[in-house]
């Protein structure tokens, strides 16, 4: 009789830090629901001019409108009339961690996010719930002319800045969570980057959503100009409810002629929260977008940062690792569309699924009529560490153009039974050995973040190994 | 001409993009041609095609069923070839069919499908269904020649016994617009389903081509791959999906799409998705598009080709192994297709 076989074990993603929960005390929030009145409502707390509540009405009738994409996971137990769509924390924003209330200070020490601040960052920026609560940029970053606020700040502070851009990239009608975005948004970070000006360390907003039933609606706009360098690193969790929580953020990313824009991010929201988030760059001639994601967390998430290579020359590299749990539902993937000529493409997207979740990629590269010269690699790998999981892979490649270089490859399994024997006839244990093909598996994507974040995804995945092959 | 929606991916995605399906003409055929088959001794008249036959879509599949319908039992243990030839003409321009080819345990059948032209405006609605009991073997070679502006619609559904093999190879050379949909159960144990196909494509051609193989049995084993060359304002969809159910341990699974592109103004579109629910199984992609590699068209030259010759040679050496998979009787037929459609367009398919 054969003798059983006992599979590998790989711990979900350890929660602990991410799964405290503060007291839900708030200054004000809305009512449960998505009516006009709470859009007035929110508009009206903001103290907004006109021309945004007017912004915010058309998107709310444009998202009472549109029907939700048929390809998407089961959203039917996310109930609008459930969410509140505006909670302002018990402060206003402070500049000094010290300042705030101790249980938010509390909530980002846990985090780590202060200690970060010190040791490797140019600038923070820290919302709760639906408004920023901490945001600081070391002086020599304002003395280079780097602009890094809260959104609404920079709405009122540097309307030149934000008029043009705001809205741009992503329109109300890109798909109903935008146009719900627009209708309801919140908080959120600005980042200008004068011509020329290399930020050498990174800077980190940090999202916490703490009260539950609520939604997070923040807008991030970054605006890398000519020849400049940037790293944004972008981090959301909150702690685990029985009702539902919503994240429908939009980040619009404007690389100009010959800047970097590396955009990291690492998500681990708790596993009532839908992201449904949206995000999308521009990039000029000779410029470069770089997207670094891991996605941990949620209940469901809907997750393709879009990137438009408008400019000859410029490029666009795409490193993902998604890693799905028990009740989890994670579509995520990349989206490039090649406009300009001789542009670069490099998208490499890992999954692991296990415990019944559900790891999907979903992806475009459009390489349009005028796009020559355009190359490109996609490489899609996913990890099966069991059969009552699910892994799908969905790329869509649209071509039109003779003059490119295209290459795509994907591959689905599970750990090789051969490379676990060749480690251990090296001297390896069955334990070390797996741990080590697992690692090596994610290696790529740890390496590509900072190394104090390479750790903090280590600490993420928390491998745990045993039994035998039989 | 009526448009109608076929070939929908089976795990859609965004709508924007217009390309979970396509909207293609559709017509019956009115006038049809007669096949002439080799051989009728397995052959009845009329032809039930399996409850799960869905076909390009509903009108299509009405469209095959409005032609000849015949059902063709291999028994047990016989070896068996058959050869259907359907010449059209001016007078007989079109042809539809439904089919059933049953090969019993242990058969094994070899069936070729030679479809010749005449009659510009010509439909060509087929639908089959191939059942093979364990052990069977099928071969089935299908090739064009000749087909000008006609619209084709070829529509299987192949389902396998523990142990049987199938393997379909086409080459695509006509047509104004040629839509392939196949559908693929590997139920038994150690099945497999290989399907490949050639095609060259010119002047304002569509070929819309569909493959979905769900693993069911364990240790089964799936091939898809597609390779051909766009020139002129070609366009080509190829929508593959393979699909490893939870229980099909073992299984393997291969896509390959590989397409060489030869005027600026051809359009390739590839969706191949793997879905998977079984750990126990390796599901591999590849695909590759993109022009002739300038270098390798220079050594050619250096050596005294040619340009037109380099890359008949190239795009040739690209198709020649699948060419080779095809039943003997068709290679040269198409090989020559191949060759008389890149001259006539200066190298360009």
């Amino acid at each position: 009789m054969a003798e059983e076989r006992k599979k590998s074990r790989i711990d979900d993603v350890a929660r602990s830090i991410y799964d405290v929960k503060d007291a839900v005390e708030y200054a004000y929030k809305t009512e449960s629901g998505l009516t006009e009145e709470i859009v007035r409502e929110i508009s009206a707390q903001k103290e907004e001019p006109d021309w945004m509540l007017e912004k915010r009405l058309a998107a709310l009738r444009l998202y009472q409108q549109m029907d939700i994409a048929p390809w998407m996971p089961d959203i039917s137990e996310l109930d609008m009339t459930h969410i509140d769509t505006y909670v302002r924390p018990k402060t206003d924003m402070k500049a000094r961690w010290e300042d705030l209330p101790e249980n938010i200070r509390d909530t980002f020490d846990r985090l780590g996010i202060p200690e970060a601040e010190k040791k490797s960052l140019a600038g923070v920026g820290a919302q709760y719930d639906s408004e920023v609560v901490y945001h600081n940029v070391q002086e020599e970053m304002e003395k280079q002319g780097v602009i890094y606020v809260d959104f609404e700040t920079a709405v009122k502070q540097y309307p030149e800045l934000v008029k043009p851009y705001f809205g741009r990239l992503i329109a109300p009608n890109y798909h109903k969570f935008a146009a719900l975005h627009y209708a309801v948004w919140s908080g959120g970070s600005f980042v200008y980057v004068p011509k020329g000006v290399d930020v050498k360390m990174p800077l980190q907003s940090y999202f916490r959503l703490n009260a539950p039933g609520a939604g997070q609606f923040e807008h991030t706009l970054i605006i890398v100009e000519e020849g400049a360098n940037c790293h944004f690193i972008e981090g959301c969790s909150a702690p685990r409810y029985n009702v539902a929580n919503l994240h429908a953020g939009a980040v619009e990313l404007f690389v100009k002629k010959g800047a970097t824009l590396r955009y990291s991010t690492i998500e681990n929201w708790s596993k009532n929260m839908y992201n449904l988030n949206t995000k999308r760059a521009l990039v000029e001639e000779d410029g470069h977008m770089i997207w670094v994601s891991g996605s941990f967390g949620s209940h469901t998430s809907c997750l393709y940062p879009d990137t438009v290579l408008k400019g000859d020359r410029s490029t666009c590299d795409f490193t993902g690792i998604t890693f799905a749990g028990k009740g989890q539902f994670l579509d995520t993937g990349s989206k490039v569309e090649c406009w300009g000529r001789d542009t670069h493409v490099s998208i490499h997207s890992k999954s692991i699924s296990k415990g019944g979740g559900a790891a999907i990629y979903r992806g475009v590269v459009h390489i349009g009529p005028k796009a020559a010269g355009a190359k490109g690699a996609i490489s899609c790998e996913s990890l099966m560490l069991d059969n009552e999981s699910r892994s799908d892979t969905i790329p869509d490649i649209i071509i039109e153009n003779d003059n490119i270089d295209l290459g795509h490859e994907a591959k689905i399994g599970r750990i090789p039974d051969e490379d676990i024997y060749y480690l251990m006839s090296r001297g390896l244990s069955e334990e070390e050995a797996k741990a080590m093909l697992v690692r090596g598996f994610a290696e790529p994507i740890s390496k590509a973040l900072p190394l104090e974040y390479a750790v903090e995804m280590n600490r993420l995945i928390d491998l745990e190994f045993e039994g035998s092959i039989g | 001409m009526d448009l109608e929606k076929v070939n929908r991916l089976p795990s859609p995605t965004w709508r924007y993009l217009k390309t979970n399906d396509s909207d293609l003409p559709f017509r019956n055929a009115e006038r049809p041609a007669k096949a002439v088959w080799s051989d009728t001794t397995y052959m009845t008249e009329g032809a039930v095609l399996p409850a799960r036959f869905e076909g390009a879509s509903a009108a299509w599949k009405e469209a095959a069923a409005s032609g000849e319908c015949r059902t063709v039992r291999i028994p047990a243990g016989t070896r068996a070839v058959l050869r259907a030839e359907i010449a059209m003409d001016e007078a007989a321009p079109d042809f539809a069919g439904t089919y059933v080819f049953h090969v019993e345990k242990g058969a094994e059948l070899r069936l070729v499908w030679q479809w010749k032209g005449g009659g510009e405006d010509g439909v060509c609605a087929v639908a089959a269904a191939y059942e093979l009991e364990d052990g069977a073997v099928l071969h089935v070679s299908s090739a064009e020649e000749g087909l000008g502006g006609k619209l084709l619609c070829m529509q299987r559904l192949i389902e396998t016994g523990e142990g049987a093999q199938a393997e379909f190879v086409s080459a695509d050379l006509g047509g104004r617009t040629v839509i392939t949909h196949s559908r693929g159960y590997l139920e038994g144990k150690k099945s497999t389903l290989h399907e490949y196909g050639v095609y060259t494509a010119g002047g304002r051609q569509h070929l819309d081509l569909f493959y979905h193989i769900d693993h069911l049995g364990e240790e089964t084993d799936s091939d898809v791959e597609v390779k051909g060359a766009l020139a002129g304002e070609a366009k080509k969809v190829f929508r593959s999906t393979i699909d490893f159910k939870r229980g099909c341990s073992g299984a393997t699974g291969n896509e390959g799409d590989y397409a060489i592109q030869l005027d600026p103004k051809t359009k390739n579109i590839s969706l191949p998705l793997l879905l998977c629910t079984e750990d126990n199984v390796a599901g591999n992609h590849a695909s590759s598009a993109g022009q002739i590699d300038e270098q390798t068209l220079y050594y050619l030259m250096s050596r005294g080709l040619t340009k037109e010759e380099a890359r008949r040679i190239v795009v040739e050496s690209l198709l020649r192994p699948l060419i080779d998979r095809l039943d003997e009787s068709l290679r040269d037929g198409v090989l020559a297709g191949v060759r008389s459609r890149l001259d006539a367009e200066g190298g360009e398919a």
